[in-house]
């Protein structure tokens, strides 16, 4: 578990990002974090796994200050980052190097993923495309041991029929011992895998919640006209209405992830009420 | 250790071809250099009569050491200040940072590769090429010229000696600075030799006058006579490496 208690950030000589955070990720869930660009997700990201150092307030992995760097924590941590580092070896190579420091790499899943995304084991990893070097990385990252893994912008580069196997690859390899952080623009293309959704708003969490939590709490309506009296968020998608409503007659309806954080970010206060209740 | 030695297997594994290509050039530069310099730059050294005749070729040896200094400084600076390009760029820094090792064992890692190894390497090069040079030129060399060649070989350890500090200096700041450390590290040292100069120049007295220049002076002649205390002050530096970089790692 990863608890982020009263955590206090900001880069030298610049503005406060994040004031008093607090967090909780649990092992067996994959959670999505969602906001618009510059709000600190890759920030946060960065926080949880240890790559900054929090002004004040705590983060822990287990109990463990994530800060102390210790190395039974840091083998617990892949991190993917958007911008992509491979070594110029050979796919063998580089497992035969990092086999010696990750000693939880499973190496027969590594090669399946590997052969799964379609990534030859002979290749040398700086000739890839920036596509295929994130799909062995990933590969790696699933492989490896870590408990947990954190994903900035994992589906980007990935071509369409690799955002589909990227979904079952994690799908596939995700343990219950384990939580996955995944930082998105594109919600839709990796909805089906989350069980929590977190959306930050300039450094604040304004919605922390399961998914199926939202299906209870809020419903979807569509029609063809722009005003609905019940209507928390309303926009326009492919020529109908979708109107985001507080779900009191349990009506069964899919909400579009992306129509929910247009909501929270305009009217945080609501949605957060709702789910308060 | 297990894990200490992946990280030295690691860098070997990465950086093998830079460090293969890097010895073939240093010892193609190393050759036509001293050739170079014997040859050409050299008066009278072309001539084998005149060589004889004035024990000219006794200079091979200083001529030799020329490239190997040159070497131990600029090209020893700039592999320590790269940090062997680990921390160079956010994505490398990431997956340097996350690797699963202590932050003393990639500390030690770095310095083993960039110290020891290096200066190893580079002292087995100068013998090679000094063994080379005496089987290139035992027609004309004699017992004095041998010694003389003795004697430019043990003033190369006190070039090592300064090296040692030098490394010191530039290793702290490879990690320090996260980008062209070997610039803002040298600058640095720079001005604070500077200053330190400045102040001196102010508060002491010296024999030969009170200019910046004659201060400057004496600063670099105590250096070269008591190298020694800025070896013991070394360590220090690699202790502050430590917990520079375990800042940075969090």
């Amino acid at each position: 578990m990863i608890s982020v208690s009263k955590v206090d950030f900001a880069y030298p000589k610049k503005p406060s990002i994040f004031s008093q955070l607090d967090l909780e990720l649990k092992a067996g869930k994959i959670y999505g974090l969602l906001g618009k660009n510059g709000m600190g997700k890759s920030t946060l990201m960065r926080l949880l796994a240890g790559l900054h150092h929090p002004v004040s307030g705590s983060i822990d992995h287990d109990d463990i200050s994530v800060g102390q760097r210790k190395v039974s924590s840091i083998k617990d941590i892949f991190f993917l980052s958007e911008e992509t580092f491979v070594s110029s070896l050979s796919v063998y190579q580089y497992i035969n190097t990092y086999k010696k420091l990750y000693t939880e790499l499973d190496e027969e899943s590594f090669y399946k993923n590997l052969a799964y995304l379609e990534i030859d084991e002979s290749s040398i990893l700086t000739q890839l495309s920036l596509g295929q070097k994130k799909k062995f990385l990933l590969s790696f990252g699933l492989s490896c041991g870590a408990k947990y893994l954190f994903l900035d912008e994992p589906t980007s580069h990935l071509d369409i029929p690799s955002k589909q196997k990227f979904r079952k690859l994690v799908a596939d390899n995700f343990s219950p011992l384990q939580t996955i952080i995944i930082s998105t623009h594109h919600i839709e293309e990796i909805s089906s895998l989350l069980d929590n959704i977190i959306i930050l708003d300039k450094g604040v969490i304004s919605l922390d919640v399961a998914i199926t939590e939202i299906e209870k709490k809020l419903a979807c309506i569509s029609n063809s006209n722009e005003d609905y009296e019940m209507a928390i968020h309303t926009e326009f998608q492919l020529g109908k209405y979708l109107h985001l409503i507080e779900n009191t007659e349990n009506i069964d309806s899919e909400i579009p992830l992306s129509l929910l954080f247009n909501a929270v970010t305009e009217n945080p206060q609501v949605i957060s009420s709702i789910f308060k209740n | 250790m297990s894990r200490f030695f992946a990280l030295i297997r690691r860098d070997w594994m990465l950086h093998r071809k830079l460090f293969f290509t890097g010895l073939v050039g240093l010892f193609i530069f190393v050759f036509l250099v001293s050739r170079f310099i014997q040859f050409y730059l050299l008066p009278d050294s072309s001539t084998e009569e005149l060589v004889s005749a004035n024990d000219f070729t006794g200079e091979v040896f200083s001529i030799l050491m020329i490239p190997f200094v040159g070497i131990l400084f600029i090209i020893g600076g700039l592999i320590t200040s790269s940090n062997l390009g680990d921390l160079r760029t956010r994505a490398r820094r990431i997956d340097y940072i996350t690797l699963p090792a202590s932050i003393l064992e990639k500390v030690m890692s770095k310095w083993l590769y960039t110290l020891p190894l290096f200066v190893v390497v580079l002292i087995l090069m100068y013998l090679f090429f000094y063994q080379l040079s005496i089987a290139m030129n035992r027609d004309f060399l004699t017992p004095d010229m041998l010694e003389r060649g003795y004697t430019i070989s043990m003033i190369g350890l006190k070039f090592l000696q300064v090296y040692f500090v030098f490394h010191g200096i530039a290793f702290f700041f490879s990690f320090y600075f996260d980008r062209f450390a070997a610039i803002k590290g040298g600058l640095v040292s720079f001005a604070f030799f500077l200053i330190l100069a400045l102040i001196l120049n102010l508060t002491v007295d010296f024999e030969m006058g009170d200019s910046l220049d004659v201060t400057i002076f004496y600063m670099l002649v105590f250096i070269q006579e008591h190298t020694y205390i800025l070896m013991a002050i070394t360590p220090i530096l690699w202790v502050a490496t430590y917990f520079v970089f375990k800042r940075k790692s969090a």
